[in-house]
């Protein structure tokens, strides 16, 4: 329902609304991905490295 | 509606804030174990595969690095040994020690294979550089030490649960096991003398060192970066050994 709403008030006619949230959600998963990285390398493994 | 919201009954108001605060708990749960599931997922499978689909294309890399990399064969004098002074001290010639080419950055220039490790078994390509960038490869040699076969410390660094997890067994690891890695000069053979575990700040286990040695550093335990797994192995056979071990 909270998505539906969120999509609805994007601001254009269907068709861009529809891009911008295509646009939205390929931004969000690349900045999740960013994320699991940063994660990963910092809590799981680092690749094993001295410094 | 004013009117309506003072009729309400205040245990009712209070029951209607409990519903709410459960239901945004709930869901904050679901988004929250969907977040970490995800994150399970992309480090297990995700980082494994884009390695794995990496390391088939490093492998054929590092072969036709061995085809055309360059070497120099010069007389090896160990660190410290006296010189010839004495002109009756005649001595057997020893065997040249074969220098090659230092690689490029982040290129594959060799290969890495443990036979008593199922991981290793097959082999793994060995980039140049230990950069975060380098190690989504899997191994990374750190450009200051020496190439594999040469004298000194040769130190290599590796994943231990992403990325392909090229040294995951690496605590099954014992003295006396094989170590093999292939450059363009040859095979060269290592025993494992000693495991040891330390913090990731400590870089004493990465300098030089007298004779041939190879170090392994990996994370320790699995599924933490907050310790290193540290493997010390020794040249005992390949292109310099007649050389290096004089």
């Amino acid at each position: 329902m909270m998505i539906k709403r969120l999509f609805f008030a994007l601001p254009g006619p269907r068709p861009v609304q529809v891009t911008l949230a295509a646009a939205i959600l390929i931004a969000a998963f690349i900045a999740l991905m960013f994320v699991y990285d940063w994660m990963g390398n910092n809590l799981l493994d680092s690749g094993g490295g001295i410094s | 509606m004013t009117e309506r919201n003072e009729t309400v009954d205040p245990a009712v108001r209070r029951d209607g804030w409990i519903i709410r605060s459960v239901r945004f708990a709930g869901w904050m749960s679901i988004w929250v174990g969907l977040f970490l599931l995800g994150f399970v997922a992309h480090q297990l499978f995700v980082t494994t595969y884009l390695a794995q689909q990496n390391n088939e294309k490093l492998e054929v890399e590092a072969q036709e690095y061995f085809v055309t990399v360059e070497y120099t064969e010069i007389p090896y004098v160990e660190p410290g040994a006296s010189e010839l002074t004495d002109p009756v001290d005649v001595r057997l010639p020893v065997p040249a020690l074969k220098v090659e080419s230092p690689p490029a950055a982040h290129e594959a220039f060799a290969i890495i294979r443990v036979p008593s490790l199922d991981r290793l078994e097959d082999g793994w390509a060995i980039v140049e550089g230990v950069s975060r960038k380098d190690l989504k490869n899997g191994v990374g040699h750190m450009p200051s030490t020496p190439l594999p076969g040469q004298p000194g410390n040769s130190v290599f660094s590796g994943h231990r649960t992403t990325y392909g997890a090229p040294f995951h067994e690496f605590d099954e690891l014992e003295p006396g096991d094989i170590i093999e890695v292939e450059t363009g000069i040859g095979i060269h053979i290592y025993e494992v003398r000693e495991t040891i575990i330390v913090r990731p700040t400590e870089i004493w286990v990465t300098q030089a060192r007298d004779g041939a040695w190879l170090t392994l550093t990996t994370c320790n335990p699995k599924f933490s970066a907050r310790e290193r797994l540290v493997v010390f192995a020794e040249l005992v056979g390949g292109p310099n050994f007649a050389a290096i071990s004089g």
